[in-house]
């Protein structure tokens, strides 16, 4: 009697189990119009952080791929099929992106994947989507590791490696500088760039003077600042994000340390300007795009997105978008099938073929990395302008 | 096929404080977990790869509660910190099989091995803690794990994740590859041992004494049971298990990042444990199998049966919402089921008198 | 430079501190670690920058609901308790309640000065721990201490996630919005700038090779006085002396004649304001408010808190400066990568050595 009992409860949470997926093998893409016969649409999936610390960047994300899909469905959707956008939030953990991986995978009427955003968890989606022939499009992910090993993984986002190389070059051959201090984040991002900028520098004759780390949760780093001063760097390079940049920015200009500050595209934000003040001033970063190199579609995409979501776009905005723009393309030329998708994606491999993005052209290597050129921009009465010299 | 609204089915309460033997009588059981395991053995034949996907972790999930069930369920300590042998599984696991190139057969063993090593060592010197003291040694016991992974750079590959671990080949050939449904049978094979040695260990003196321990420790050591022995061995079984399950997840995840070893998992897996049944093996199964399928089932995507008939789509619900459910279910299940979905009628016939006592 | 740095660990140990004697206190009186806490005082630094600023329509609603809902669950079981049930009665605390939820709304669409704000906001944040307590933690005062355990936890991740859809995941500031400009330049503040923009706008006082920002003494002096008026209260008055007797023994407590309930609810409004108040100073001195905010401030308060032996109030106060100082050794001697790691190393090794913490001297009884 009493096993009797356990099996039926056992097996009321083995369909508890079930419940979740039900909705998949018969591909009625989700937030789905109704019973509606066949695939009358086809499902471009948005994985990132939607909740959790990095929300606004995940939410961004999804605007991007919403601006896109709402363009391709005005024109009438791909073959006559309209685009719908199905969102899997990984809240930054890869134990979650796998599922997200697996549900996205589980769908036929998904065509590719934006995401994810972190390098953990493109990382921990990739042998899944690899699995089951699905397109992993990262636009946020820098780590090396990313794309390594899988045909089906690409990004719109230059490895960090890259980043860090171009970083330094640009502080030998056009800030002149032979002395360099680095203040790096202690994670995964911060210590990437630093890596590959240490790296490079010491191949260009560029010498570190000093390194110090710190956590995202520093408000005070004159402690480390006070080190750096009698080596007398002629650059500081902060590898990390905006946040904590403007305040080292903010401290350094207090300190009396008048040298140009360097740094990769996390601090490539109007919130790194607003924050820091005048201290921001002759700041370089390296970025992916460039609102004001970009031009007039640039400006027009620009305004056309703060009308729909009330808010400024920002650099992941722009790349969701475009990976979206690219993905999308694939589908209308090559055919609605994943497959096809991918084949389309591979070949964009030379700058020939790039694909020509708001976010500049983008075109990709066996791996699947993009080979995007860095763009440097400086700030300058208080907002981000090209900087007078490129890299090229 | 409409799987229903996840409700905890309120099965029907067990008021049996009768039963006095700290021992439960468990005879009929072992058809009940041969049936389940058949059934779950179905499971790659009826849902997609996603359902499989989830399965996989609510098996795993199910392993890791039973090993910290032993804890906080058989000895009655409480860890806050589990999660940090799941860790040192998980990146030993790793380390072995990239970096020495072991087979994932040996690495699984070692890395429970390993586990326990450190249950060891965590335990001699912290297990004459009492109460709350224990249970914040391990807390911090698991941050500082995580700051290991985080900064061992040249072992654990750091703050950037572990990447690309190697998959378990079986005579030469990897063909574990990628499908969720082979990783499905190795995971339902190592919870179906983990059961069946739950059940032994339970029934044997190993466990009577643990029991003893759990409901007086001054009355177990005046019977002769060395406290600190048959702590430190639970403790050691326990972090053996979590290394095993973290074992599974390196080669599983096939990447290893520091944010899958947060707090955040330990309390997953303490809620697990507690709102199956302290101490009830199948209580502990049910919670965990049942939390791990809330969160999946609470996505806005997935609530799409029954918000778009409701003309609501499912882009309207904040993604928070799950977080917010779950939170409020927990809260509610201590409010009305405080021994659990499924407790174990010792515990239960106890809880009851404690809270005569505490009239 | 040695003296600077511990200089800023003083400060933020008195935040630590701050946040540490809440979980103290209600761990000395119901002997539950009370995870909800960090929630608290990222409830508190959100409600002061709501009011300090013009939030968005949407946001004020939200906080506004939020408010009312405290404020009903509290003003309801205060007139419960008084008056006893009855429609009355539910009807009273409804249009408390109400009346609240559109005054919070009110005060979040337009700018109240900062010192208002401040006081609006803890008075909020102390009746959420109240409310928390009413709600979540009193039914279950007879229940197993885990079951209390499980059910903060529970408490924690929704107040989290609520807030989360209220104001999202990004940084707030009190500086974006222009409520109070850059903390760390010095300005040139004109002789009759109000005190608040003085202490925000980062004025430095030189002390010789030291510099300290007015925030920073303000912080650390906030935090002094609230000490030593909660420790006066605890140790002088007729309520403190209830609560020490309410941690001993509740039920010789009820004998005596002591209302539990109220005293343990006046424990969690002590607790909460003081958490409040440290969210908002460590929101301005950190300048970023976000949903997330109370975790780690949580885990570390949490860690202040065993470090002096939990349930003893001036040990929090210790535990939270130990901690400060320790972290801001590490990155002194170079370490920053372990800052986080020392506190937990030196909490773990305080309690394998001393468990009654640095300060104690009572044991917490077996669970």
């Amino acid at each position: 009697m009493n096993g009797m009992k356990i099996v039926c409860r056992l097996s009321i949470l083995l369909l508890l189990l079930l419940g979740p997926g039900c909705g998949g093998p018969g591909g009625e893409p989700a937030g789905g119009t109704g019973p509606a016969a066949a695939p009358k649409s086809i499902v471009l999936g948005v994985a990132g952080p939607m909740t959790g610390d990095l929300a606004q960047v995940g939410k961004m994300m999804e605007r991007g791929v919403k601006l896109r899909i709402d363009e391709v469905n005005a024109k009438g959707g791909i073959h006559g099929l309209k685009v719908q956008l199905e969102i899997g939030d990984d809240a930054g953990n890869p134990k979650e992106a796998s599922n997200v991986a697996q549900k996205f995978a589980s769908n036929p009427a998904v065509i590719a994947v934006v995401g994810h955003y972190n390098s953990s968890c493109s990382l921990a989606g990739k042998p899944i989507y690899k699995e089951a022939g699905l397109v992993e499009f990262s636009s946020g992910s820098t780590n090396p590791a990313v794309c390594q090993g899988s045909e089906w993984t690409f990004r719109n986002i230059y490895r960090d490696d890259f980043q860090g190389q171009m970083l330094a070059r640009y502080a030998r051959q056009h800030l002149n500088a032979s002395r360099v201090a680095v203040f790096y984040d202690n994670d995964d991002y911060g210590i990437g760039l630093k890596n590959s900028f240490v790296e490079e520098s010491k191949k260009i004759g560029l010498e570190v003077v000093a390194e110090q780390s710190y956590e995202r949760d520093t408000v005070d780093f004159r402690p480390q600042l006070s080190t750096f001063m009698p080596k007398r760097p002629e650059v500081i390079l902060v590898s990390g994000l905006f946040s904590q940049a403007a305040k080292i920015a903010a401290q350094a200009r207090e300190s009396g340390i008048p040298v140009p500050l360097l740094g990769g595209d996390g601090v490539f934000s109007d919130e790194y300007i607003r924050n820091a003040g005048a201290a921001a001033e002759s700041t370089y970063v390296s970025t992916p795009f460039l609102f004001e190199l970009g031009g007039d579609k640039a400006r027009a995409w620009k305004e056309q997105f703060k009308k729909l979501f009330g808010v400024e776009p920002d650099a992941w905005a722009v790349l969701a978008y475009d990976a979206a723009s690219i993905l999308l393309d694939g589908a209308d030329k090559a055919g609605v099938d994943r497959k096809a998708v991918r084949d389309f994606v591979a070949k964009i491999d030379s700058k020939e073929k790039a694909f020509p993005g708001l976010g500049g052209p983008t075109y990709f290597d066996k791996n699947g990395d993009c080979l995007k050129p860095v763009h440097m921009a400086l700030v300058k009465g208080g907002k981000f302008v090209p900087a007078p010299k490129q890299m090229n | 096929m409409g799987p229903g609204a996840p409700s905890p089915e309120p099965v029907a309460p067990s008021p049996e404080p009768v039963a006095r033997s700290p021992v439960p009588r468990v005879r009929s059981l072992p058809w009940a977990w041969v049936a389940f395991v058949a059934l779950a053995a179905c499971v790659p034949f009826v849902g997609s790869s996603y359902v499989v996907g989830v399965a996989i972790y609510a098996l795993l999930f199910s392993i890791l509660a039973l090993g910290l069930n032993i804890m906080t369920g058989f000895c009655g300590l409480l860890d806050l910190g589990y999660v940090g042998f799941y860790g040192i599984g998980a990146y030993a696991a790793a380390v072995f099989m990239n970096n020495f190139d072991v087979s994932f057969w040996l690495a699984l063993p070692l890395a429970g091995a390993l586990g326990a090593l450190s249950g060891v060592l965590l335990g001699v010197p912290t297990l004459r803690l009492t109460g709350d003291y224990f249970a914040i040694v391990t807390f911090g016991f698991s941050e500082l794990v995580i700051l290991v992974t985080r900064n061992w750079t040249s072992v654990t590959h750091g703050a950037r994740g572990f990447p690309d671990i190697h998959k378990p080949s079986l005579f030469g050939h990897e063909f574990l590859r990628y499908s969720p449904t082979a990783f499905f049978y190795l995971v339902l094979a190592l919870f179906a041992l983990t059961v069946f040695v739950m059940y032994r260990i339970e029934d044997s003196r190993l466990g009577r004494a643990w029991f003893a321990i759990r409901e007086d420790e001054i009355a177990a050591e005046s019977c002769g049971i060395n406290l600190m022995g048959y702590k430190t061995l639970g403790f050691a079984i326990a972090a053996g298990i979590g290394g095993l399950g973290g074992a599974f997840y390196a080669s599983f995840s096939g990447t290893l990042h520091w944010t899958a070893f947060t707090f955040s998992e330990s309390v997953l897996i303490l809620c697990m444990v507690v709102m199956g049944g302290l101490g009830s093996i199948p209580g502990v199964v049910l919670g965990s199998c049942l939390l791990v399928a809330l969160q999946e089932g609470l996505r806005p995507q997935n609530l799409a049966f029954v918000l778009s008939p409701l003309g609501v789509p499912a882009s309207a619900i904040p993604g928070e919402l799950r977080w917010i459910v779950y939170g409020a279910l927990l809260i509610l299940m201590m409010r009305w089921r405080p021994a659990g979905l499924w407790p174990q009628s010792s515990v239960a016939a106890e809880l009851s008198e404690e809270a005569d006592e505490a009239e | 430079m040695l003296a600077q740095i511990l200089l800023l660990g003083v400060t933020m140990g008195a935040a630590y501190a701050l946040i540490a004697v809440g979980y103290t206190m209600v761990y000395g009186i119901i002997e539950l670690i009370n995870f909800a806490h960090g929630e608290i005082y990222m409830y508190g630094a959100f409600m002061c920058l709501a009011f300090t600023i013009e939030s968005t329509p949407y946001q004020a609603a939200g906080a506004g609901l939020a408010a009312g809902l405290i404020v009903w669950v509290v003003a309801a079981s205060l007139l419960a308790e008084r008056f006893g049930r009855g429609a009355a009665q539910a009807l009273g605390s409804l249009a408390a309640g109400g009346l609240a939820g559109l005054a919070v709304r009110w005060a979040c669409l337009v700018r109240v000065p900062f010192a208002l704000s401040f006081i609006a906001a803890v008075a909020l944040a102390s009746m959420l721990g109240v409310a928390i307590e009413i709600v979540a933690y009193r039914p279950l005062r007879e229940s197993p201490r885990l079951t209390a355990l499980i059910t903060a936890i529970g408490v924690s991740l929704v107040l989290q996630n609520v807030a989360q859809v209220i104001w999202s995941a990004e940084n707030h500031t009190f500086r974006k919005y222009g409520a109070h400009p850059d903390i760390f330049l010095r300005r040139n503040l004109p002789e009759s700038a109000p005190f608040w923009d003085v202490v925000t706008q980062g004025h430095y006082v030189q002390a010789g090779p030291l510099s300290l920002s007015l925030l920073q003494l303000f912080i650390a002096l906030v935090a002094f006085l609230l000490m030593l008026g909660l420790h006066l209260l605890v140790m002088r008055t007729k309520l403190g002396m209830a609560m020490r007797a309410c941690a001993q023994d509740q039920a010789a407590a009820r004998l005596m004649g002591i209302d539990v309930n109220r005293v343990i609810s006046l424990t969690f409004a002590l607790g909460s304001a003081l958490g409040a108040v440290a969210g908002i100073l460590v929101g301005l001195y950190r300048d970023e408010i976000k949903p997330t905010m109370g975790y780690q401030a949580g885990v570390f308060a949490f860690s202040a808190a065993v470090l002096g032996g939990i349930g003893n109030i001036p040990g929090a106060m210790v535990g939270g400066l130990v901690l400060g100082v320790a972290q801001s050794l590490a990155i002194y001697f170079d370490l920053s990568e372990w800052a986080t790691g020392v506190a937990y190393f030196v909490m773990i090794s305080v309690i394998v050595l001393r468990p009654a913490g640095l300060m104690g001297a009572q044991l917490p009884r077996k669970s």
